[in-house]
């Protein structure tokens, strides 16, 4: 729901937009002052990765570009789905193509995808002598690496960096890489000195902060599409909802379930990080010029699973906004506290394409002692079958003074699921003297 | 005996003219028994005689435009008037009216008026509904907002409201003194200000009741019939100050110009309508009411209620879909 911009992270895709001279300066000057041991690197293995382009094909335009490389002997290609996804959306408007270090042009067949990692495997009928390994070894913290790829379809370039471990507070692990990640480069791999896949390019928050997908990952989804009986399928969309479906599963399954951690936000208690994977924020507003104080609690997932352009999804929110006057009237602090609740109305962001509109229940509920307000929102995916968006917002009732607007937001989960947890949250909502 | 009464073109009474002696003659001319003022009436028009069973019949003088009948038609030389019957001749009519007929009794004073008109028709009456209504209205925006307010604020706030009443009223006094030579300033002022003050209360009581029950639609809708009411009804009584339209006439003008408006509106709506949106509608009004007195459901009931919602939600994808 959150979508990639708006999450400040960025996917590494190309569409021609040129991100500005110092990202670029940043990419080259990284070149430059590399050792003799990155240009050594260079050297031997550049010729493994490729640029993935997706045409548009009424007008052989380029749509997207991105980076891959190839893992087996026989041509096969790992990049990234956010690459390709385009193909995946319309084959009927899209093909595939990957070029190689010698210009040789290769047309390309998707073979499989792993949605949830942002990996996708090609065929080709390449057969290059000597493809990357993968490797699952475990690495020290600092160890250089060196990064491959097309930024911004300059030409393929070698990015040296850090090895910073894995990400914490994720659901999957992701590779925390310090070093300049472009878009254009996604998709391409960042190998040891030996030319050993340590992971796949695929986004960055800017200013060297960038993230790989661990080359298990990648060698998890090669093991399922060489398989010997392994047929692709016509269509990936169907395979994508299934992916996201025993995604949400996994990490859904037991949200809220059982004992739910509780924050106190003045006389209320209200669930908080329900999983070691959220990140929580708090923040207080006691503005000298209003009459009321405001408390904020958030917390979020970080991963997020890239579906196309115009939406992501697989992300979970909570927040809690605390309202206290001591001040304001009883009928006028609950015009305050009304305009809080109704802004939760404005959705996230969607297209028609791939959602249909909220449909909504509100009820004055019981909940132990309080009465809330709650109001529990869903939108289908259209595309992708049995997925659903669901939002339950509630404010309680019956103190004059106070007040908690709470609201909890699935994105791309079943829809019992969000049945479940959304009552299960509103189970958790108490209040305490 | 009988009385005539001369109507004008519209059906107004302008005179009664008790006729004492038959024949009684009709016309323009200072010299006639019952004399209309009317350029398509000719100076010796018509005269009324008496059958000896007792008719009384019309006559037409070789007139310029001729008499007819109470419906209209072709012109008429003789013709037999009931009594209440009426002839027409110019632009209005006669009617005969036996002097024997008889009246209702007099009714009091007050009673005539009506409650509103008394009301409305004190300087004093209306002064004090629009204070009342610029009241209520400036302290329901000042419940319904929670920055922190001066006195300043609130009464600059209530003396803009008074300014856009007086320029309505004063529209209206200037529309009455063009089409019925009547200003009624303050009644119009005090029309509007009643209206004004039902729509606050209408408002207010929908609000909460909605709140209270948990069924907003069904409130608003009840009470947006109720305002739609009020306002044919303030428009009525607008157009009643301000021009002498018969009752049923101006009954019709002030729903057609509310409906008038309210389909302007819905087209408009209807023209800004979005076919998607992320947009949740739910109702989200908040009222510091004790939780006892708000209808509520329980948690278990409102899960049951999530779980029913699918399907909704799923026609709603398929629905789009086939478009």
């Amino acid at each position: 729901m959150t979508g990639a911009a708006g999450r400040g992270r960025r996917t590494l895709l190309a569409r021609g937009i040129a991100l500005g001279l110092p990202a670029m300066a940043a990419a080259t000057a990284g070149a430059q002052e590399s050792s003799s041991l990155a240009a050594a690197v260079f050297a031997s293995h550049a010729g493994q990765v490729v640029k993935v382009q997706v045409v548009e094909t009424g007008s052989a335009a380029k749509a997207v570009i991105g980076s891959g490389f190839y893992a087996t002997a026989r041509g096969h290609v790992i990049t990234n789905y956010h690459v390709i996804a385009k193909l995946v959306a319309h084959p009927e408007r899209y093909r595939a193509e990957v070029i190689d270090r010698g210009g040789r042009t290769w047309a390309v067949r998707l073979l499989d995808v792993d949605v949830v990692s942002d990996l996708a495997v090609l065929a080709t009928d390449a057969r290059p002598a000597d493809p990357l390994l993968l490797s699952t070894a475990p690495l020290r913290q600092g160890v250089r690496l060196y990064a491959l790829g097309h930024p911004l379809d300059l030409g393929l370039s070698i990015v040296e960096g850090t090895y910073n471990g894995f990400l914490e507070h994720t659901l999957y692990p992701k590779i925390h890489f310090t070093g300049a990640l472009n878009p254009g480069m996604s998709g391409g791999p960042t190998i040891d000195r030996d030319g050993r896949v340590i992971g796949i390019n695929v986004s960055t928050e800017g200013n060297e902060v960038s993230f790989l997908v661990p080359a298990g990952r990648a060698r998890a989804l090669m093991d399922r599409a060489l398989q010997a009986r392994y047929q692709p399928p016509e269509k990936f969309l169907p395979v994508i909802s299934r992916q996201i479906l025993a995604y949400q599963q996994e990490y859904l399954g037991r949200l809220f379930a059982d004992s739910v951690p509780r924050v106190a936000l003045g006389h209320y208690l209200l669930p908080t990080r329900p999983a070691a994977f959220f990140k929580c924020w708090a923040d207080a507003d006691r503005d000298e010029d209003d009459p009321y104080e405001e408390t904020r609690h958030r917390c979020s997932t970080d991963d997020y699973v890239f579906i196309s352009g115009d939406q992501s999804t697989g992300v979970v929110e909570v927040h809690h906004t605390l309202l206290h006057s001591a001040e304001l009237n009883p009928f006028r602090f609950y015009a305050l506290f009304e305009q809080r609740f109704r802004s939760e109305r404005s959705g996230s962001y969607g297209t028609e394409e791939d959602l249909t509109r909220f449909t909504c229940d509100a009820r004055n509920v019981r909940q132990g002692s309080l009465v809330v307000r709650a109001a529990f929102c869903v939108r289908r995916y259209r595309k992708l079958d049995g997925l659903y968006d669901a939002v339950l917002t509630a404010a309680t009732l019956g103190d004059a003074a106070s007040g908690v607007v709470t609201t909890l937001t699935l994105t791309g989960v079943s829809y019992g699921n969000a049945q479940r947890i959304a009552t299960r949250y509103l189970r958790s909502i108490a209040w305490s003297e | 005996m009988i009385v005539v009464e001369v109507l004008d073109h519209r059906g107004h009474l302008r005179e009664r003219v008790r006729v004492v002696a038959f024949p009684a003659s009709i016309g323009r001319a200072y010299d006639n028994d019952i004399i209309v003022d009317d350029r398509l009436v000719s100076p010796h028009h018509a005269r009324l005689t008496i059958a000896d069973d007792g008719w009384v019949i019309a006559e037409d003088l070789d007139s310029l435009n001729g008499i007819r009948g109470q419906s209209g038609g072709p012109r008429i030389s003789r013709l037999v008037v009931p009594s209440g019957g009426q002839l027409r001749l110019g632009r209005g009519s006669l009617r005969i009216v036996d002097a024997a007929l008889p009246v209702a009794p007099a009714v009091a004073e007050d009673l005539a008026q009506g409650a509103l008109p008394r009301l409305f028709g004190s300087a004093l009456g209306s002064l004090v509904i629009c204070a009342a209504a610029i009241a209520a209205l400036t302290w329901s925006s000042y419940l319904g907002g929670y920055e922190r307010t001066n006195t300043a604020k609130v009464v600059s706030q209530a003396l803009a409201l008074a300014l856009v009443l007086a320029i309505w009223a004063g529209g209206w006094s200037l529309a009455g003194r063009l089409l019925s030579h009547r200003v009624s300033f303050l009644a119009h002022a005090a029309v509007a200000s009643a209206a004004l003050l039902m729509g606050v209360a209408l408002n207010v009581a929908g609000e909460w009741l909605g709140f209270a029950t948990g069924a907003e639609r069904v409130e608003r809708a009840f009470f947006g019939m109720v305002m739609l009411g009020v306002a044919i009804a303030a428009l009525n009584a607008h157009l009643r100050l301000a021009t002498s339209l018969a009752r049923p006439r101006r009954l019709v003008a002030a729903a057609s110009l509310v409906m008038a408006v309210l389909a302007f509106v819905a087209i408009d709506a209807y023209g800004d309508r979005e076919p998607f949106s992320t947009e949740m509608e739910f109702s989200a009004i908040l009222k510091p009411l004790d939780t006892r007195l708000v209808r509520s459901v329980s948690a278990d009931e409102f899960s049951r209620e999530m779980i029913g919602m699918q399907s909704r939600v799923d026609s709603l994808a398929l629905k789009s879909r086939s478009k």
